[in-house]
């Protein structure tokens, strides 16, 4: 048999333990929860952030093409057949830098169907320049400034290899589309040290319908980079581009690599352990780096918990229709982001296991107090059974000190006591019963007090006087008797 | 030729003194001359139950014994407390007190008393006063002036409450009565607590000493009301106790 002294508290302290650790264990997940939804919404507000500045730093290229594109288009007796001529340089430029002054990096081509390339540029140090190339003339690129363009003079630099716009993938297309296209990414040999760019083009008819220029804009993927790298993001956090078919684009992070063997590296083969377990995870999640649009999840690395917001970026306005699979990731650490809520969280946690273990301490306490009077009544009973009950017995006392309660337990505590004392009367008076009926007389002892009597002198002398008295009493009734015969007729 | 009934018990609060007095009222309404006798020198307190108070008595049997008085200046008439009962042809009850003066007892205690006056002074009263019974109340226990009483009794009475130490004392006093040649000893079992054991007790008492029972009565709340203030059996005539009162005295005049 299982005690009620053990069960009954046990089912109290159950069911608190159940009560209040259901509610703070629901209270626990719901702020979980909540902090998650709250990191979720968090980068998501940073991912839209970072799209939209990316798009403001990516339009300029194209605001600057398509701009300059409708410019000559307003000018169709302006002949572009000879790109490099100084005049029309000058004429060129003018428009050039009045569109792309507030960018330090801008820079615009134009390419023409005879295989020349004027592009206007800036050096390292913000000296305006131009590159001129001609097909026709071996297709070297010089490097000029502006201002000495047309005045003979060295060069600033040359470079020997050859360079044929039409051969480029942006010009092709640009004439295949007709429009605005946005080239893969290559490595322009415009640039020093061949640096990863996609080019933004657009070509240019005359009235016949016969392509008089196409002009483009190259954007540097460093300079991605860059503006990722200034953004203001949390310390553990990371920004970065990628490809579907898993090339990295750009990093937040200052230690981002360059391109290796003429390739983009891959996001998960990245040096930045965070940006490589991130394209892992990626690429196990969704298969490959194809995420969905707008996703946000959470990830464990280690020890560490990362939430991340995966996104495709331009894929809106401008950019729309342009082929652009480009996907921006951000991950921060979750310590880095909600941790004063999740310490806030935990912290309530404790607390409430701290308010458990008193409510089940307290609970416990309460249901032996409750179950007190039930267990001094089964003693008083088991006493009482066993003839062992006196009025000093300590559970009669307990007991008494159970009447003065004033509830359920106190008046069955009195009725109980009434029973007990009634019991007891009646075994009391039982017990005389036997008693009274219990005639036992100790012959020996009898005898022994009867000698002690009897043997004495008074005795025997009192015996021989009442022996005395009785014969003269007896003696002084026969004369009566005797009388009362004579006159009996 | 009257009878000399000794009443007495083995242990003190047996209620002795007031089956003697109530003894006494029932023999009296039977139309008998009853006289009683308080010999409980220690203790005397029979006087109370006949509404006689110790200022009302002058002498008492103290007096007669130390010859301060004849027998019959010690003897009180109580036939009082047979007035207004509705009796008809009732007897007379003739009372002598023990002395409640604590010098006189305690002299009796130190040089006992004369058997021999004491049953002439017995004899001088139930001639004087024509008794047909004079019943007297002894002090508790066996000693000498017990068994005095005992020795020139023509009837015993023992007063037997149903407890071990009164039945071994009871079985002395009986087997010393036989010694002294009591003509008659009778037993009145009281305080009993289960009057559906009292045949059995009856029997138990008769068969272990071979005496007769003339009753038993039960530990009774209204006689323990009544306590030393009344005769019982006048104030309740129909009560079952007064029944086996009455049994009682029938059978002691009988005898």
């Amino acid at each position: 048999m299982t005690s009620i002294r053990v069960v009954f508290p046990l089912i109290f302290a159950l069911q608190i333990f159940v009560a209040v650790g259901l509610t703070g264990a629901i209270a626990y997940v719901s702020h979980m929860r909540e902090a998650q939804d709250t990191a979720k919404e968090i980068l998501e507000l940073i991912g839209n952030m970072i799209d939209d500045q990316l798009y403001r730093f990516l339009s300029q290229p194209i605001d600057l093409t398509q701009v300059y594109a409708d410019s000559l288009r307003g000018r169709p007796d302006l002949p572009l057949d000879d790109l490099l001529e100084p005049r029309l340089v000058k004429k060129l430029s003018n428009g050039v830098w009045t569109q792309a002054q507030m960018t330090r990096w801008a820079n615009l081509s134009i390419a023409n169907s005879a295989g020349q390339n004027l592009r206007f540029d800036r050096r390292e140090y913000g000296k305006k320049v131009v590159k001129v190339s001609d097909i026709r003339r071996g297709g070297g690129v010089e490097w000029r400034l502006l201002e000495n363009y047309g005045k003979g003079g060295m060069p600033l630099e040359v470079q020997e290899a050859a360079y044929d716009p039409r051969t480029e993938a942006y010009y092709r297309d640009a004439l295949a589309k007709g429009g605005l296209v946005v080239s893969p990414i290559h490595f322009s040999p415009l640039l020093q040290g061949s640096a990863p760019v996609v080019t933004v083009a657009e070509p240019v008819y005359d009235a016949h319908g016969r392509p008089r220029a196409v002009v483009s804009s190259d954007i540097y993927l460093a300079g991605i980079g860059r503006y990722l790298q200034n953004l203001h993001l949390p310390n553990s956090s990371i920004a970065f581009l990628f490809f579907a078919e898993g090339h990295l684009i750009a990093g937040s992070r200052g230690s981002f690599p360059g391109p290796i063997a003429g390739r983009l590296p891959l996001a998960t083969a990245s040096s930045d352990p965070i940006i490589r377990a991130t394209a892992g995870y990626i690429g196990e999640r969704y298969g490959f780096l194809a995420v969905p649009d707008a996703e946000s999840f959470r990830y464990v690395r280690g020890e560490q918990h990362n939430y991340v917001h995966t996104d495709h970026l331009l894929t809106d306005r401008q950019f729309a229709g342009l082929g652009l699979d480009w996907r921006l990731a951000v991950v921060i650490e979750e310590s880095d982001l909600i941790e004063n809520l999740i310490t806030g969280i935990h912290s309530a946690a404790w607390l409430s296991l701290g308010l458990l273990v008193l409510a089940v301490a307290v609970g416990s306490w309460t249901a032996a107090g409750m179950i007190r009077p039930i267990l001094t009544l089964g003693k008083v009973a088991a006493a009482l059974e066993k003839d062992e009950l006196d009025a000093r017995h300590l559970d009669i006392r307990q007991l008494e000190r159970d009447t003065r309660r004033r509830n359920e337990f106190g008046e069955l505590a009195h009725v109980f006591l009434r029973m007990v004392l009634e019991v007891r009367a009646r075994h009391d008076l039982l017990e005389a019963q036997l008693e009274q009926l219990r005639v036992n007389i100790d012959e020996a002892d009898t005898q022994a007090k009867i000698r002690q009597i009897a043997d004495t002198e008074f005795f025997a002398d009192l015996k021989a006087k009442a022996t005395r008295i009785r014969e003269e009493r007896k003696r002084a009734a026969e004369p009566s008797a005797q009388a009362f015969a004579e006159h009996d007729p | 030729m009257g009878k000399i009934i000794s009443v007495h018990s083995f242990r003190g609060g047996t209620g002795k003194s007031n089956v003697t007095a109530n003894l006494a009222a029932l023999l009296a309404r039977l139309g008998k001359r009853v006289g009683i006798v308080d010999t409980d020198i220690q203790s005397p307190g029979i006087h109370v139950l006949f509404n006689l108070s110790p200022e009302r008595f002058r002498y008492a049997l103290n007096d007669y014994l130390w010859g301060k008085c004849r027998i019959e200046e010690a003897a009180y008439d109580v036939s009082g407390v047979l007035e207004g009962r509705r009796l008809k042809d009732a007897g007379s009850l003739h009372l002598i007190p023990g002395s409640m003066r604590t010098g006189e007892i305690t002299r009796i205690l130190r040089d006992g008393y004369d058997v021999g006056l004491l049953n002439s002074g017995f004899q001088e009263l139930m001639e004087r006063l024509e008794l047909t019974h004079l019943l007297i109340d002894t002090h508790p226990g066996v000693n000498e002036e017990t068994l005095l009483s005992i020795a020139i009794s023509d009837i015993l009475l023992l007063i037997l409450r149903p407890d071990q130490q009164d039945y071994q004392g009871t079985a002395i006093t009986v087997e010393l009565a036989r010694q002294l040649e009591v003509e008659q000893t009778f037993m009145l079992v009281n305080k009993a607590i289960n009057p559906r054991d009292f045949t059995a007790l009856k029997q138990r008492v008769e068969s272990t000493y071979h005496v007769p029972v003339l009753g038993v009565l039960p530990l009774s709340g209204d006689v323990a009301i009544l306590g030393s203030g009344d005769i019982f059996a006048l104030a309740n005539p129909d009560h079952p106790v007064t029944s086996v009162l009455e049994a009682a005295a029938q059978r002691i005049d009988a005898a």
